[in-house]
């Protein structure tokens, strides 16, 4: 088995990459896109493949040969959008067998009332990232219905060995901005990226694919509480959290839907937002310019008044928002469900090969590589650290 | 009519375009004689971009005789070719950093800037800064007294993508995260506290450029040794700055352009931004560090003196890192013996 593994210098993809290396039977091929961020696979004088995704033309060399892709990439929309297209023309031409894409759970956004969610629940986009997400995978499910063999492995954050996420949870809570919702008890859903790799080997290697998604994630059952604990219980360290309450969150991070009247859409139909979209046509932006130079011409007192009445006035955020929480972080914890993993387990043989304790303890350990050397200036190096008394001076 | 300095930009790549060109075009005492790079295409594209009908050339040889000088930023392992060919022409040189991806190289570049005697110079662009320049005034000075340590990091998860993507080899690059990342840090330190009498190096390379860095080293000053630890990554993010154990206390310096050095007192107390005052100040504050660095170069040209980092001050780091080199030990070594501390090593 050949596999090519776009998006090779990402946490993901380098992971898996170092996993198939060592798997009896599968022969993988790193494709990055720019040099930038190849330093895991330069160092050990790994062979790359530089491929455009935007580019056709440079996927050619990169799939030839393959029998499998695996879509680990990120980008913008145009890449995730054409380049995704550009990936499922690639696999058609080199004859590749199967497609297995890295989707996201965000594309199950939303609330929703159960427990335990699984696969079959429909999909809905609760923000501009998971439109594309799930715009993503129409096309992949689309090519699993024109001949291509297409996995979709949904993860939702990505933990463990040089996790990205839980540096930013690790330096959330040394800067105290890491705000607590429900006492911690709402579900920590992540992944450790090997267990992630583990999935994405067996979704390799499985003989047929039963349906287009699965959830992949350790399988916990913690809370972000519990998550804030178990990062104490490793470090030696006490963390002050900010209790925050789940309207306080949704209000700003905008989750919170105004109810709709035809007075609001109004406002909204001639927001400036919208009017700039607008403009994009030719009749439409000569229609906006011949109404704004109407409005212009009217006095300046009638003109500021209009303007008021339509668009309101600037909003003020409310005086109990706590600045120093990050909310995007937050924003996590809104859900109230776990994913479950049971179809997963089933179809493809998925068992989680850490536990969400194993997969913290790897990050902080992850986070302490190398210490040893820098023994003596430890005290030194905590004045650099995230939360230090100097660093935001 | 003053006429204008005829500049040549040799390799353009990403660092002559965000960088070295923005510089140019913003004096008005410059022009870009010549675009060199054997990627005509993206040269004239940039040409084109700008409204720019500088010669066009594909080699260094074709442009001798035609600028006052010439900025060389192609990847590493070229820049000795150029610089020699062109400092023998008579054309001086201002060299991205590092000077070379080799000692040898780098050999050759200072040897044919001697016999030239012309200005030839290496971009080290931060010590234009302003409060770089400051801080290292203030340590040669003794300001903050006996430095017993200091510490410094820097890192990224990835960062910067050259064109030619030299910077995966260490053929064309000479190294990983020390020559492309360190050596800014290296050439400072070894400007503010002189050659160490001592260093240990260790790297994760596994035959290709090391993307994760640590040194330690031993300083033999007045008033007694400094000793340093050092880490670089292109793996992790890192706070960039620096921390030093000094006499009079303990101080913070950021690696932002605006962070000025900040003393928490010994004997506690409030935490104190040292600044320059007018005096210290370097002039032309409206210029970004490599506008600065630019009108050093020629000025120095103009002048017929040394830019303000020669190419013997390139030569030293490069000295230095590859010493390191050859001295590296595995970055995972130290799990299985570890290093004696500070108070041993000094």
């Amino acid at each position: 088995m050949k596999v090519a593994i776009i998006g090779a210098s990402g946490l993901v993809g380098g992971r898996l990459y170092e996993r198939l290396q060592k798997s009896d039977g599968i022969s993988p091929r790193a494709i990055v896109h720019s040099s930038g961020n190849v330093w895991n696979l330069a160092r050990k004088l790994e062979p790359m493949v530089f491929a455009n995704l935007l580019d056709a033309e440079t996927l050619k060399p990169a799939f030839e040969g393959c029998t499998h892709v695996v879509n680990c990439s990120r980008g913008n929309q145009q890449v995730m959008l054409e380049g995704l297209d550009n990936i499922i023309a690639g696999c058609r031409a080199a004859g590749v067998q199967r497609l297995i894409h890295l989707s996201s759970v965000t594309v199950y956004g939303g609330s929703r009332p159960a427990a335990e969610l699984t696969e079959d629940e429909p999909v809905s986009a609760a923000s501009g990232y998971a439109e594309m997400k799930i715009r993503q995978d129409d096309k992949v499910m689309d090519a699993g219905r024109k001949g291509i063999e297409t996995v979709i492995l949904c993860p939702p954050n990505i933990a463990g060995y040089a996790s990205r996420f839980m540096e930013d949870v690790w330096a959330t809570l040394c800067e105290g901005r890491f705000g607590l919702v429900d006492e911690g008890r709402r579900p920590y859903n992540a992944v450790d990226v090997d267990n992630l790799c583990h999935a994405i080997e067996l979704a390799l290697r499985v003989e047929s694919v039963a349906r287009p998604r699965y959830f992949i994630t350790d399988g916990a059952d913690a809370g972000w509480g519990d998550l804030v604990r178990e990062l104490e219980r490793l470090s030696g360290r006490t963390f002050e959290t900010v209790p925050i309450d789940e309207q306080q969150l949704r209000s700003v991070t905008g989750e919170v839907r105004p109810r709709g009247s035809i007075l609001k859409s109004i406002k909204h139909l001639v927001s400036s937002d919208v009017r700039m979209a607008l403009r994009g046509d030719p009749l439409l932006a000569r229609a906006d310019k011949q109404v704004r130079s109407l409005i212009a011409r009217l006095p300046g007192g009638l003109e500021s008044g209009l303007r008021r009445s339509i668009e309101g006035t600037v909003r003020v955020p409310p005086a109990d928002v706590q600045p120093r929480v990050d909310w995007a972080l937050a924003r996590h914890q809104l859900v109230r469900y776990r994913y479950s993993i049971a179809n997963a387990r089933r179809d493809l043989g998925y068992e989680p090969v850490y536990s969400w304790r194993d997969s913290t303890r790897r990050f902080v350990q992850w986070r302490a590589e190398y210490s040893d050397h820098l023994s003596g200036y430890e005290d030194l190096f905590e004045d650099l650290a995230p939360g230090s008394a100097f660093v935001g001076h | 009519m003053h006429r204008k300095f005829r500049l040549a930009l040799i390799g353009v790549g990403k660092v002559t375009l965000q960088c070295h060109l923005p510089a140019a075009l913003s004096l008005p005492d410059v022009e870009i004689g010549a675009l060199v790079d054997t990627a005509m295409d993206r040269a004239c594209e940039v040409a084109d971009d700008y409204g720019l009908k500088p010669l066009m050339a594909s080699t260094v040889e074709d442009i001798i005789g035609e600028v006052d000088g010439a900025v060389i930023a192609t990847p590493n392992h070229l820049h000795a070719d150029a610089a020699v060919t062109l400092l023998n022409a008579g054309v001086p040189v201002l060299i991205e950093k590092p000077l070379a991806a080799t000692v040898e190289q780098g050999e050759r570049i200072v040897k044919a800037a001697g016999a030239a005697g012309i200005p030839a110079g290496v971009g080290y662009c931060s010590r234009f800064q302003d409060n770089v320049a400051f801080m290292g005034g203030l340590i040669r000075d003794g300001y903050f007294g006996h430095i017993r340590r200091f510490v410094f990091q820097s890192g990224t998860r990835g960062g910067w993508a050259p064109f030619s993507a030299y910077n995966t080899r260490t053929g064309t690059a000479g190294g990983g995260v020390v020559m492309i990342t360190a050596t800014h840090f290296l050439d400072r330190m070894l400007h503010w506290f002189g050659m160490p009498v001592e260093s240990q190096y260790f790297d994760d390379a596994e035959g290709g450029p090391e993307a994760n860095a640590i040194m330690r080293f031993r300083f033999e000053r007045d008033g007694g040794p400094t000793t340093a630890a050092l880490r670089f990554s292109k793996t992790r993010g890192l706070t960039g700055g620096m921390v030093l154990d000094t006499a009079k206390g303990r101080v913070y310096f950021g690696e932002d352009e605006d962070s000025w050095p900040v003393l928490a007192p010994a004997g506690g107390g409030v935490h104190l931004t040292v600044k320059p005052d007018g005096a210290h100040r370097r002039p032309r504050p409206e210029l970004d560090r490599f506008q600065r660095q630019l009108l050093d170069f020629v000025r120095a040209c103009e002048q017929g003196r040394d830019p303000e980092v020669p190419v013997a001050e390139g030569q030293r780091s490069l000295e230095l890192i590859h010493a390191m080199y050859a001295a590296r030990r595995p970055l995972a070594e130290a799990e299985r013996e570890p290093l004696a501390d500070a108070e041993v090593l000094s």
